[in-house]
C-alpha cells in the first residue's frame, strides 16, 4: 500500500468481514493473511458479485464478490438445512450474496465529518458482470481499492470505487474536506 | 404461540425468519413482499406480531409501519434492518415500532425482540 493511500474505506470493512465470517457465520479465515489493500486501475469481477452504494456525503460503490463454495456455504447457513428446489436455490443464492454484502458494509463506513454511519443503498446482484476500470486512467479523480480475503471455503473480494480522497488519511482532517 | 406476519422482499430472509420463528414455537400466518401487501395482509389476518423489513420496493417498511399504526395503534411491529439505517430505526421507534433487529437476524435476537413485547415468550431464548 502506498504512503498516501491509508485506506479509510476498506480497513473497517475488512474488520467487519473478519467478525462476520468467524463470529456470526462460523467460517474461518485462513491464517497468515496480510489483508493488503491494492489500488488497481482495473478489476475483474467475480461471477457472484453484489453491488452496494453509499448515500449522502460519502459517495462510493462497493462490489463484493464471492467464490462459489463460499457463497454456497453462506446460502446454506441462512437456509439452516431447509430443502429447496434447484430453481429456488438460484434466487436464494443471489439473495445471500446481497444480504451478506448488506450486513458487512452497513455501519462500518463512516461519514468523514462527523463519524456517523453512512446510509447504504439496497444491494444489487450483478449477473454476468465482467470488469470495472478506472475512467481516464492514472489522472482520474476516482480510485479503485481492493482487498482479497481468503476463508476456508474460498475468497471474498471487496472493491470500493469513489473519489480518491476517500482513500487517503487527509480525509480525516476536517479542514481538507469540501463536501 | 403467536401468529406472525413476515414482511420482506427477500425470499432468503422470509425463509430464514420463518424457520427461526417456527422453531420458537410461533405460527406464520402470512407473508408479504412489500409494504403495500403488508397493510392488506395485516387488515386481513390481524397478526399478533409483524416482522417488517425496512428497505422494500413499492412501499418501504417505515411507510407501511405508519399506515398500519394509523389503522391499529396497538399493532406490534418489529423492524428488521441492516446497519447503516440507524436514523430509519429511530424514525420507526418514534412512529410506534415495538422493537428492531439489526442484521444478521439470529434465532436469539428474534426471541429477545419477541420476549420484549410478550414477556411470556422471553424464555424461548434458552431453547438454543
Amino acid at each position: 500500500m502506498s504512503e498516501d493511500c491509508k485506506d479509510n474505506i476498506l480497513k473497517p470493512v475488512i474488520e467487519r468481514v473478519k467478525s462476520y465470517m468467524e463470529r456470526d457465520m462460523g467460517i474461518k479465515l485462513l491464517k497468515n493473511q496480510d489483508f493488503e489493500i491494492n489500488y488497481p486501475m482495473h478489476i475483474k469481477l467475480n461471477k457472484n458479485t453484489a453491488i452496494i452504494s453509499t448515500i449522502g456525503r460519502v459517495n462510493i460503490i462497493l462490489a463484493i464478490g464471492y467464490d462459489d463454495e463460499l457463497l454456497d456455504r453462506l446460502t446454506n447457513s441462512y437456509l439452516e438445512g431447509e430443502k429447496v428446489s434447484a430453481k429456488e436455490y438460484v434466487e436464494l443464492r443471489e439473495g445471500a450474496a446481497c444480504e451478506v454484502a448488506n450486513t458487512i458494509v452497513g455501519n462500518v463506513i463512516e461519514d468523514p465529518l462527523d463519524r456517523s454511519p453512512v446510509q447504504i443503498s439496497p444491494p444489487i446482484f450483478i449477473n454476468g458482470g465482467k470488469s470495472l476500470s478506472q475512467y481516464k486512467g492514472i489522472k482520474s479523480p476516482n480510485k479503485i481499492a481492493m482487498v482479497d480475503i481468503a476463508t476456508e471455503f474460498g475468497r471474498i473480494v471487496i472493491s470500493a470505487m469513489g473519489p480518491k480522497e476517500y482513500f487517503m488519511d487527509a480525509l480525516l482532517n476536517e479542514g481538507d474536506i469540501t463536501c | 404461540m403467536l401468529n406472525i406476519l413476515i414482511v420482506d422482499d427477500s425470499l432468503l430472509m422470509r425463509k430464514k425468519l420463518k424457520t427461526n420463528l417456527v422453531e420458537l414455537g410461533h405460527k406464520i400466518i402470512g407473508e408479504a413482499v412489500n409494504g403495500k401487501e403488508a397493510i392488506e395482509k395485516y387488515n386481513e389476518l390481524h397478526p399478533d406480531i409483524v416482522t417488517m423489513d425496512v428497505t422494500m420496493p413499492i412501499m418501504d417498511g417505515l411507510t407501511a409501519l405508519k399506515e398500519i399504526k394509523s389503522i391499529d395503534c396497538n399493532a406490534n411491529i418489529i423492524m428488521i434492518t441492516s446497519h447503516g439505517h440507524e436514523q430509519t430505526v429511530l424514525d420507526a421507534l418514534n412512529s410506534g415500532a415495538k422493537g428492531y433487529i439489526l442484521k444478521p437476524v439470529t434465532y436469539k435476537n428474534l426471541a429477545q425482540s419477541i420476549g420484549d413485547i410478550f414477556p411470556k415468550y422471553a424464555n424461548n431464548t434458552t431453547l438454543q
